[in-house]
């Protein structure tokens, strides 16, 4: 007897149709699965048929055939255990295939009969969507998941005996769910509890309000993890396409562990000792890395220069495209990376450059070996750069009354608004994503701005791609003051803040 | 050292229209052939002036080297044309001690080098001619120490001064990169063969050197620098100029080794200062207070042998500031150098201004370690 029952692989951060093909015939007792599994799909057997035991059901002595396809796409995990169990069933006529018509299904099963929740329910639920599968059995755990995408009715498994109930009609689709956009909640630390550090603070916000990669250099303990980690609290939130999208990325990782969507800007901040396919995806099978997880959100590489090279290489790619592609034997896959990256980094190996308590003991050469690792084509991506220091007693002190990160949010997310505006044409969210020609088109300067441009060109190295990065800096300044026009207190900001890369690195 | 009939040889070469003899040459090959050897037995400066000064022969047996004749090997039977010619292949040319070139200061040096080696236009030979300045100083020099090499580089090289480095990290690479910036009268003096750059990282002011400058050395072409020749290349820069300028130097810098060498030789000596409490100053007061000639600027240096300074071309100069610019810029010299030290004190619209402001007029750079930095700008009172 012959069954088939559509189920979903996933492929990067999308999901291709899989159709799973039962074929029972007389004959000596075996149970193949064919179609390029791998190890944990081979492995489906031992769970497939202990949980039809363990549920009531009888599991066929007879020649058991499983084909998986398409025969060439490498499939892999154990989403496939429910789909290949309910083919089995249908194909022994131990359940009603006409009632799982219409039906795609994916699952894992336990030994005893459960249904176990699996990683990228979301993208199987968008898939179907598309392939205009109305109806999906899923594990229950992964109903509220699969729920977030529109249109697809959905079936939550407890156990696999359920599956009956689904084949006679007798349990109902879950409908829709009604989810209300919550606000993101508190993150716990406030830009508010940072004393001094203004200059800091307003690169924290030109960074949040136009996306720009921020790079920060002082001693150990200045205070440059504590800035960064005030930046999640002033972003703007997600809009609803960039929600969906993270969560995306999240289920594919399996990662995703609430009911509703991604609200939040993702906030990223991996270990220097990673590896570079945890860094920017990969593996067996391929996962999206920290650059996917952080895709319209911030990567935050913390003691940039503890962070081997091989990483850091394989980050120019999605830093120039804005996604990663991974070449598999089985195929590529594409994931999303578009992230902010800040980065925290002493100004030498034993982190004392600069500082006139502590002499740098630094050897020259050793010196040398470092700021030569630190220029190339990942810090040329850096548009704001800034020295942090501990602040001096007068200015712990100082301050009257520091701003609350609610305060900045406004403002940013006003500034980010107003470039969502000015953008939606061009395909790109923040002004950091322009390129020249961008930058021509909407950067209007008044005559004292283009003055100052005009002065830091010829005083300055600046180098095309340094004249892009100051204009882009000058919008978003201009953005928070909420001017359309760009004058020449924008424009002097950007030239501070810009990230200028001293000679002395260079040759 | 042979006595070689001096000017028998001068006119010689004269008459065959060449800069270098081969006896010379050969003699410049033997030193570079022993020098593994002389690397083994140097244990001091002092030896190795000593050994530096000794003829082939006596130099051979004091090294240990065995044989003369054979350690030059197939080297001692050739022409001193087709030595030329294969250096002529390198891109290189080389004056020996015999040629109207040879520059006087060097014939002062009891271990005066027989030959030297130079990679870059032959026409620039005259740049040997003219005044001739050495900047030494500290390797992991500040960026303060960086600024005034660099500054001081570029200020003599703008008044027709040649100046002399050793292209090492810190001081060295700053004031070739002045030098350079300012049209590019330097001559970098290398421990190794004239192909040889040390340090490997600094291939691209080395070559820009070899385009706009000269790089020279007593070694003969791939020779690779040894403890012992460093100090060998610091007395040729010594002896090469009419003033050794040591910008910044710790209690035991090579650099104050330098300027003991250009004082014994009866040169200029000039020190620029530094804050009492930093140890990089140390070496450069210490300096000064021995007598050294304090040395600021430019200017310090041109007057020391009366030469005119460059009429003040950039208009700029004279710029005046206005009463911000001129708040966050002492700020600035007074060690309040980060953005956020500068807000706090003059205020967030005040201090991101003037900071743009000032750094597009010069008067302040970005340091690799992320502090602004004030540059000579504007610093020279009218004289």
């Amino acid at each position: 007897m012959l069954a088939s029952i559509r189920t979903y692989a996933l492929a990067g951060v999308e999901a291709r149709e899989v159709t799973v093909e039962v074929d029972i015939q007389l004959g000596l007792p075996a149970f193949n699965i064919v179609g390029l599994p791998d190890a944990a799909l081979r492995e489906s057997r031992e769970r497939v048929r202990s949980a039809l035991k363990n549920s009531g059901f009888e599991f066929p002595l007879k020649r058991i055939t499983v084909n998986l396809a398409p025969a060439d796409l490498h499939k892999a995990g154990p989403s496939f255990d429910l789909a290949v169990a309910c083919a089995i069933l249908v194909a022994s006529e131990q359940v009603n295939g006409e009632g799982l018509t219409g039906y795609a299904v994916c699952g894992e099963l336990a030994l005893d009969g459960g249904v176990r929740p699996v990683n990228g329910t979301l993208v199987f639920a968008a898939g179907a969507r598309e392939a205009a599968m109305e109806n999906l059995i899923v594990p229950l755990e992964n109903v509220e998941e699969a729920l977030l995408v529109d249109g697809v009715k959905l079936i939550g498994l407890k156990r696999l005996e359920q599956i009956k109930s689904v084949a006679d009609g007798s349990m109902n689709t879950i409908g829709r769910h009604r989810r209300r956009r919550q606000k993101p909640p508190p993150t716990g630390v406030d830009l508010a509890d940072v004393r001094g550090h203004a200059g800091a603070k307003r690169a924290l916000e030109l960074t949040a309000a136009g996306g720009h990669n921020l790079l920060m250099i002082g001693p150990p303990g200045s205070g440059k993890t504590m800035l960064a980690r005030r930046l999640p609290g002033i972003m703007p939130p997600l809009r609803h396409e960039e929600a969906v999208e993270a969560t995306r990325i999240h289920s594919v990782a399996g990662a995703l562990n609430g009911s509703s969507l991604i609200e939040r800007r993702p906030f990223r901040a991996p270990h220097h000792s990673i590896s570079p396919v945890a860094l920017v995806g990969g593996g067996n099978p391929v996962r999206p890395g920290e650059i996917s997880m952080a895709h319209n959100g911030v990567l935050f590489l913390d003691e940039l220069a503890e962070f081997s090279r091989m990483p850091l290489e394989a980050l120019r790619q999605p830093l120039e495209d804005g996604h990663i592609t991974v070449m598999r034997a089985s195929g590529s896959f594409t994931f999303p990376a578009r992230f902010t990256m800040v980065a925290a980094t002493n100004p030498c190996p034993c982190g004392f450059a600069g500082d006139r308590k502590a002499p740098c003991a630094c050897t020259p050469a050793a010196l040398n070996r470092y700021r030569l690792r630190m220029s190339g084509p990942l810090l040329d991506r850096i548009d704001i750069m800034l020295r942090i220091d501990r602040p001096r007693l007068e200015e712990l002190h100082g301050e009257s009354r520091p701003e609350v990160s609610g305060t900045v949010l406004e403002r940013v997310i006003e500034a980010r608004e107003r470039q969502v505006a000015r953008l939606s044409g061009d395909g790109i969210g923040c002004n950091a994503q322009m390129g020249s020609m961008l930058v021509r088109r909407h950067c209007r300067l008044s005559k004292g701005a283009e003055k100052l441009l005009v002065q830091a060109e010829g005083a300055l190295t600046l180098g095309g791609r340094g004249y892009v990065r100051i204009l882009r800096l000058a919008r978003t300044a201009a953005d928070l003051r909420s001017s359309e026009t760009i004058e020449v207190e924008d424009m002097a900001a950007a030239v501070t803040y810009r990230h200028a890369r001293s000679d002395e690195a260079a040759a | 050292m042979t006595e070689i009939d001096g000017e028998h040889a001068q006119q010689a070469l004269a008459s065959r229209n060449e800069d270098v003899c081969s006896e010379c040459l050969e003699r410049a090959e033997l030193v570079s052939a022993l020098s593994d050897h002389i690397a083994s037995v140097a244990r001091s400066n002092r030896k190795v002036s000593e050994l530096l000064a000794l003829d082939n022969e006596e130099l051979v047996a004091a090294v240990e080297g065995g044989d003369c004749d054979y350690v030059l090997g197939d080297r001692k039977r050739s022409e001193s044309s087709s030595l030329e010619k294969g250096l002529e292949r390198q891109g290189l040319f080389a004056i020996c001690l015999h040629s109207n070139a040879y520059p006087r200061g060097l014939a002062q040096l009891s271990d005066m080098p027989a030959a030297l080696y130079f990679r870059g236009c032959r026409g620039r030979l005259q740049m040997l001619d003219r005044l001739c300045i050495s900047i030494v100083g500290a390797r992991r020099a500040s960026p303060y120490g960086l600024e005034v090499a660099r500054a001081i580089g570029a200020g003599l090289a703008s008044a027709g001064v040649t100046v002399v480095s050793g292209m090492a990290f810190g001081v060295d690479a700053a004031a070739h990169r002045g030098a350079l910036e300012a049209g590019g009268s330097t001559v970098a003096v290398l421990a190794g063969g004239v192909d040889r750059p040390y340090p490997r990282s600094h291939l691209r002011l080395y070559e820009e050197i070899c385009e706009k400058g000269l790089a020279v050395s007593e070694l003969a072409p791939g020779t690779e620098p040894r403890r012992w020749s460093f100090p060998a290349r610091n007395r040729i820069m010594a002896a090469f100029s009419a003033m050794t300028v040591v910008v910044e130097a710790g209690k035991r810098s090579g650099s104050l080794i330098t300027a003991d060498l250009a004082t014994t030789l009866g040169r200029e000596v000039g020190a620029v200062p530094g804050p009492v409490n930093s140890h990089l100053a140390q070496g450069t007061n210490a300096l000064i207070a021995d007598g050294a000639k304090l040395i600021r600027d430019t200017e310090d240096v041109l007057d020391e042998f009366q030469i005119e300074r460059p009429p003040p071309g950039d208009p700029a100069d004279s710029e005046v500031l206005d009463d911000r610019q001129r708040r966050i810029l002492s700020l600035i010299e007074s060690g309040s150098n980060t953005l956020d030290q500068l807000v706090s004190d003059e205020g967030e619209g005040t201090a991101i201004a003037a900071v743009a402001e000032l750094e597009i007029k010069g008067f302040i750079r970005r340091g690799h370690d992320g502090r602004y930095i004030r540059t000579g700008k504007g610093l020279s009172p009218q004289r």
